[in-house]
């Protein structure tokens, strides 16, 4: 069945890559994801609502927490959790003992607002806090990804030779239409939770405790659905999201895939390419829609989220059995950004997005997307090389990113005296 | 609209109260930190709480001991009539209040407190303070720090003063006001404009912000937007009407009303700040609200009316906040460790926004320039640093 682009409605002859005979093996990694816990969960604070914590895995928005402290910021590896803000700070700070005196403050509150409890009273000298989570904030509810931009890495700093290889600032892709004031950041914090008022607090806290350390450039709340019926929560076009990609319980192919390390300056091993994108969704025009004709442009059942070539949704697509695309287009979403050839196996990265509603534009139609988030070893060999895979793709008439940069998450807080980028610092 | 009242009490005097025997010379309080406490055990409720009681003839009974920490205690007022109960210790020092508290009323009272020894005090209205018995709390907890209580007696004097440099300023305003009119009648735009300027950052000296000087405050610096027809609303007058026509075109023989109108607004202020006086909690209250203005209505573009003299303004309120704290040193510094901290992030404050050359105003689809960031950014960490002054100094009766 032919796919055509609204775009050009001209038919393609195939895709560069992905060929039908490209496409016959199968990719190195197992793509789907069943993370098994990796470490010991710190048990649940209270959390209101009808959302029991369950187990983690297949997506589930309701999982445990993960820890705080150690070699990773392991945040990186759960599932999106109900709500979270995406957050991106100019710094201000203007020599390197400024910068770690900041990181140190930055690490303090966030292992005081993750630890929760009774937050130490002001007395009569000085103001509390927020105080909307009551007198008392639930205990480990919320998670942090903190990240450094391309401008932590200057001469003011003293770390310009201590740049991840990869990191510059973003790409301009064909089918992006940048807007400046959603753009760039030299740090960015996802803080994520349960509840959106515990995310709250923690931003507030945060911004309160750094204000003439670093200024907010641009700020998304996101959010997460609870699965509907069942399996991976969906996106804002209704297909399940999040299913595919690096199994986060299988150590070698998160160490291949997501952890940082060779090539890469020392301090950085065990970091990652965090590259966050804010991807608006026409979602007027996706409405008017056929569902077939969505189906294939994803490649995969809209109520099931099972690939079109049959299963369920943590069925594997059989690219094999359907080398002309006649099941799932050679065009469709999944297909390019995910060829499962062996030379493709090693750009497969985590994604890690947040649904965004974010108010109307100037002729009334929702600003609504995703928060597009990634996490990679290698920025270029993952996230670049499958986002120009997906140029014209024709998915592209109905999302259009708006914003975004591409950050590096440093390693973990390894303890209570550790802080973010003492590594680098150091 | 009044959020925190106006700066000026009516016709009444300041209440002197007598000094209890408070000396200066306090050790400095921890900086305000929202950091949760480490050592906290329980998790905040009623239930498990001491029950002690607040009145003249049973302050603090209930409560027996302590372990040091994060200390809570359900606290109910059992006279008839409102009160405010402090916990203190020793020295005087004051390490949590809950204020007011009326009759049969109870609340959670929550301190972090060192070990060491303390009590209640009940002061109910109209009475004099009780203290409570003495109670030993000991442990290894660090704990918070205490600060000695300030009275309206104490502040008196600087309140005085303050209102007394106000009085000067205003008078500097008005013969702004005497200039930028006769520019206007001489029909002198660019003179008139220069003129509209010095007298924005003249304003901001006074530290105008959150109608510290009520409706005639709001009559001399009022924005358009609490009129119906916005900036065609003919009641509209005041420093940023003018502003609006000197940069809108508007011919100014039609801007001379206002300019007039600006000068009877002067004398107005002149003539009920010489017959009021500020009232203390207010001026207190005004160590941080003059920042929060610049932050809030200045550097947002809020009260931009085509003069793009944000910075102007910005440097007039940084001012009159240099003056008041100046002023407020001697009971601040000792109270306060984070002092030496806001002298320094007002002068670099002022350094910053002195060096900013080409300042560009935020527009909606732009991120903020760099210049603008630094500028926010200042201003907002010294208005965080100034917050915590006017919890500290709050007069409060013993
Ligand atoms: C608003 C924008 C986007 C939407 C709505 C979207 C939606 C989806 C959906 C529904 C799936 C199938 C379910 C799943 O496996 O998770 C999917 C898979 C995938 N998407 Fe996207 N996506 C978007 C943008 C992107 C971008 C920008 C990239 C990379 C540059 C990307 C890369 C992938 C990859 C690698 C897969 C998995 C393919 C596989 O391994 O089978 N997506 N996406």
């Amino acid at each position: 069945m032919p796919n055509l682009s609204r775009r050009t409605m001209l038919l393609r002859a195939g895709l560069a890559t992905g060929g039908a005979g490209a496409a016959a093996a199968l990719a190195a990694c197992p793509a789907h994801a069943t993370p098994s816990a990796t470490n010991p969960q710190l048990p649940s604070g209270p959390v209101s609502g009808d959302h029991p914590i369950g187990k983690a895995g297949g997506g589930n928005p309701w999982r445990p927490i993960l820890p705080f402290h150690g070699a990773h910021q392991t945040a990186v590896l759960g599932d999106p959790l109900p709500e979270a803000t995406i957050v991106s700070f100019d710094l201000l700070v203007s020599n390197k003992a400024e910068l770690t005196g900041l990181l140190r403050t930055l690490t303090e509150h966030v292992r005081a607002l993750i630890g929760g409890g009774v937050p130490t009273p002001a007395g009569i000298a000085g103001t509390d806090g927020s105080g909307i989570l009551g007198p008392s904030a639930p205990r480990h509810a919320l998670e942090a990804i903190l990240a450094f931009g391309p401008g932590v890495f200057t001469e003011k700093f003293g770390l310009a030779d201590a740049k991840p290889r990869r990191l510059r600032p973003m790409d301009t892709f064909p089918n992006d239409q940048l807007d400046p004031a959603w753009c760039g950041g030299d740090l960015l914090l996802t803080l994520q939770g349960y509840e959106r008022d515990v995310v709250t607090n923690a931003l507030r806290d945060v911004c309160r405790a750094t204000r003439g350390g670093m200024q907010i450039r641009w700020k998304q709340d996101g959010f997460t659905s609870s699965p509907k019926p069942a399996g991976h929560p969906r996106n804002l076009l209704g297909f399940k999201d999040g299913i595919a990609g690096p199994d986060t319980g299988n150590a070698a192919q998160v160490g291949e895939l997501v952890w940082a390390g060779a090539g890469e300056p020392s301090w950085a091993a065990g970091g990652t390419y965090y590259v966050m994108r804010r991807i608006r969704m026409l979602v007027e025009f996706w409405d008017r829609v056929s569902t077939s004709e969505q189906e294939r442009m994803f490649g995969r059942r809209k109520d099931s989220g099972a690939p079109l070539t049959g299963g369920g949704e943590e069925s594997l697509p059989n690219y094999s059995n359907d080398p002309n695309g006649n099941a799932i287009p050679l065009d469709s979403h999944i297909r390019v950004a995910n060829p499962r050839t062996p030379e493709t196996a090693n750009s497969q990265f985590l994604r890690r997005g947040y649904s965004y509603d974010a108010g109307v534009d100037a002729v009334g139609n929702l600003d609504m997307g995703l928060m597009f988030g990634g996490f990679n070893a290698d920025l270029d060999r993952q996230f670049v090389a499958v986002q120009k895979r997906l140029v014209d793709e024709p998915l592209v008439d109905y999302i259009t990113p708006v914003g975004g940069s591409y950050f590096f998450a440093p390693p973990g807080v390894r303890d209570t005296t550790d802080f973010y980028g003492s590594a680098l610092l150091a | 609209m009044l959020s925190r009242g106006s700066g000026l009490l009516g016709l009444s005097a300041v209440t002197l109260f007598a000094v209890t025997g408070c000396g200066s010379g306090a050790t400095p309080p921890a900086p305000p930190s929202a950091a949760h406490s480490t050592a906290a055990t329980a998790d905040a409720g009623a239930g498990a709480l001491p029950q002690v009681s607040a009145s003249r003839s049973a302050c603090g009974t209930g409560w027996t001991r302590a372990q040091a920490g994060l200390v809570q205690l359900d606290v109910h007022n059992t006279d008839i009539n409102a009160a405010e109960v402090y916990l203190a210790n020793a020295a005087g020092k004051v390490y949590a209040e809950v204020d007011p508290l009326g009759p049969a009323a109870s609340a959670v009272l929550t301190a972090s407190l060192p070990q060491g020894t303390y009590h209640l005090i009940c002061s109910v209205n109209d009475a004099d303070p009780v203290d409570g018995p003495t109670v030993r709390v000991t442990g290894p907890a660090p704990g918070g720090t205490g600060v000695l209580p300030v009275t309206s007696a104490q502040l008196a004097p600087i309140v005085i003063g303050y209102q007394h440099w106000v009085g000067g300023r205003l008078k500097v305003m008005q013969a702004n006001a005497r200039t930028l009119n006769t520019d206007l009648r001489r029909g002198d735009r660019a003179a008139a404009r220069a003129d509209l300027v010095t007298a924005d950052h003249t304003w901001g000296t006074l530290g105008g912000a959150y109608e510290a000087f009520g409706d005639t405050g709001e009559a001399i610096d009022g924005n358009a937007y609490p009129w119906p027809q916005g900036v065609h609303d003919p009641h509209w007058t005041g420093l940023l009407r003018l502003e609006y026509g000197l940069w809108h075109g508007q011919s100014l023989a039609s801007l001379t009303k206002y300019g007039n109108q600006l000068t009877k607004d002067l004398n107005t202020l002149e003539t009920t700040l010489s017959s009021t006086e500020f009232d203390p909690l207010s001026v207190v209250l005004r160590s941080h609200e003059i920042t929060e203005g610049s932050l809030n209505q200045t550097l947002t573009g809020h009260n931009d009316y085509g003069a793009h003299d944000e910075l102007t303004e910005v440097r007039g309120q940084l001012a009159g906040s240099a003056e008041l704290l100046r002023r407020l040193k001697p009971l601040v510094a000792p109270r306060y460790p984070g002092y030496a901290a806001v002298v320094k992030q007002l002068a670099k404050t002022r350094a910053d926004v002195a060096a900013q050359t080409s300042w560009q105003v935020t527009t909606p689809d732009q991120p903020p320039s760099t210049g603008h960031e630094l500028v926010d950014g200042d201003v907002a960490e010294l208005t965080e640093l100034l917050s915590p002054i006017p919890a500290m100094l709050e007069p409060r009766v013993f």
